[in-house]
């Protein structure tokens, strides 16, 4: 059997609250140090992982903070690739969708924020997202280095 | 939360633990109050003990900028981790912002 080809998986369902979005980078950060992914590639998922469920809490569900709504992560390893799940029962939001932050407007205080979600692109390799039912599915995908 | 020292024309704070989407909003409140207070003064924030930053924390800190900008004060940051940093790189933050290895250096320039 191939073990690099065993896939390894673990999920979790959180509130979506800005109070539990912690707890969601605790639970990836858990995992990934239970697979000893290496630091830097640690911290970018960590990282990419709080932007996402960030933007779900404020976003598909308009920050409203209500215990019933809620947010599940599926956090895969497969080989080298790293894949996590976020499903939502929020407002259909394709995060791919929002713009690349604007640094000046920011600087003169027309636009706060933007920062996350160029964040997350940047230091995963892909973002995939489809509408499933009521759900949102954003997918985080990044190889990560064996060395 | 925030700890602060002043000394001639600086503020100095020293923020602590995680810049998140859950703790950045107290945060800024803080430094918001603490530069109405003292208007007069440059703001170093030294960020040896943030354990973690995410993109809110980043917003503050851009936020924080645009409201000393406007009392033709600067903010000054040092002590930045590797994980800190790059996200600044990422974002391409680094030339916007006046960044130190240490508070020495922040408080010579």
């Amino acid at each position: 059997m191939n073990r690099s080809a065993v896939t390894q998986k673990y999920s979790e369902k959180f509130t979506a609250t800005i109070h539990e979005v912690p707890k969601i980078k605790e639970f990836v950060e858990k995992t990934l140090k239970d697979w000893f992914v290496r630091e830097e590639d640690l911290q970018d998922i960590v990282l990419a992982s709080d932007e996402a469920a960030t933007n779900i809490v404020m976003h598909a569900y308009n920050g409203e903070n209500k215990q019933e709504n809620t947010l599940k992560i599926m956090i895969k390893k497969k080989g080298n690739l790293i894949e996590i799940d976020m499903e939502d029962t929020g407002l259909t939001f394709d995060i791919r969708t929002l713009p690349k932050p604007d640094i000046q407007l920011n600087l003169k205080g027309q636009k706060r924020g933007g920062f996350g979600v160029f964040l997350m692109k940047t230091l995963m390799d892909k973002i995939n997202y489809k509408r499933k039912k009521d759900c949102n599915v954003t997918v985080l995908l990044k190889k990560i280095n064996d060395g | 939360m925030v700890k602060v020292k002043e000394t001639n024309g600086n503020l100095i704070v020293y923020l602590k633990g995680r810049l998140d989407v859950h703790l950045s909003g107290e945060i800024e409140k803080d430094l918001n109050q603490l530069i109405e207070k003292k208007p007069d003064k440059d703001l170093i924030i030294n960020l040896l003990d943030i354990e973690y930053m995410s993109s809110s924390g980043l917003r503050v800190l851009v936020a924080i900028m645009r409201l000393l900008k406007g009392n033709n004060k600067n903010l000054k940051l040092c002590h930045l981790n590797s994980a800190v940093r790059k996200i600044f790189e990422v974002v391409e933050l680094m030339d916007m912002f006046d960044i130190y290895e240490t508070e020495e250096e922040a408080l010579k320039s």
